[in-house]
């Protein structure tokens, strides 16, 4: 089999490419973090050591878990009146989250295969609301 | 073209002479020595340096091509391209700041919205 340079660029350059940003699936979850307890709730095993090891709290429950297409073009209406907008491509992707109807925030993020993005500081009765986005 | 006569080809044998013959191993020994020393044993320069340019191209090059997109793949994007950018944010509910970080052991980043006043903050 002839092997060139070409040829291993253009294979380079579809690895790299196409591997970060080849997601089908945006998972978009809802998690209260508190200090009302220990441990992790089910449904966070994928995120536990992240939001362990950043975020001071002890224990994470996962409130509601949502899921759309990507391209994302559409909404995930969450617990708590939490609502989470997604447009865009992994490659420059619009979230805007609102409570109550009510825009609290927005971003444009560029996000990875595997690579969850955390938003927070939402508080709440015990603690904070957290939403973890993660392309797969 | 030109024709000779039995005569002249005769003539011209004749006057061909034959080298001596070898008697023994010694003068052949130096007679081959003589003969190697006229001949050049290595191509020319230029034919060496189109052999290893050649040789460079059709594998060097593809190895040393190879192993930098390893790196490429598998060190360069640990440390900062593996990470979900955050190219833009705005908070329209009151806060104090903001906290950016990105966590390269366990591949993430934390946006942190601290001291964030929400509308239906007593509701939840």
């Amino acid at each position: 089999m002839k092997i060139n340079l070409k040829t291993i660029l253009i294979l380079g350059f579809m690895l790299t490419a196409g591997g970060s940003f080849a997601g089908s699936i945006l998972s978009v979850r809802l998690v209260e973090a508190s200090h009302a307890g220990q441990g992790m709730g089910t449904g966070l095993g994928d995120v536990a050591n992240l939001l362990q090891n950043n975020l001071p709290y002890t224990t994470f429950q996962l409130l509601s878990s949502r899921s759309m297409s990507l391209p994302a073009s559409s909404m995930a209406s969450l617990s708590l009146g939490i609502v989470a907008r997604c447009s865009g491509g992994q490659e420059n992707m619009n979230v805007i989250l609102e409570r109550g109807g009510k825009k609290i925030m927005q971003t444009t993020v560029e996000l990875r295969d595997g690579i969850p993005l955390i938003i927070g500081g939402i508080s709440t009765g015990q603690g904070k609301m957290i939403v973890v986005l993660l392309a797969k | 073209m030109n024709k000779s006569s039995w005569r002249q080809v005769e003539q011209g044998l004749r006057s061909l002479k034959t080298p001596p013959p070898l008697n023994d191993l010694k003068s052949f020994t130096q007679d081959f020595k003589a003969r190697t020393t006229l001949m050049r044993q290595d191509p020319p320069p230029e034919e060496r340096r189109a052999i290893s340019f050649s040789l460079l191209n059709r594998r060097y090059v593809g190895a040393v091509v190879a192993i930098l997109l390893m790196i490429g793949l598998f060190i360069l994007p640990s440390s900062s391209s593996r990470v979900t950018q955050v190219k833009s944010l705005q908070v329209y509910a009151p806060h104090s700041g903001v906290i950016i970080m990105t966590d390269e052991d366990n591949p993430g980043t934390v946006v942190w919205v601290t001291d964030m006043e929400s509308n239906d903050e007593n509701k939840g």
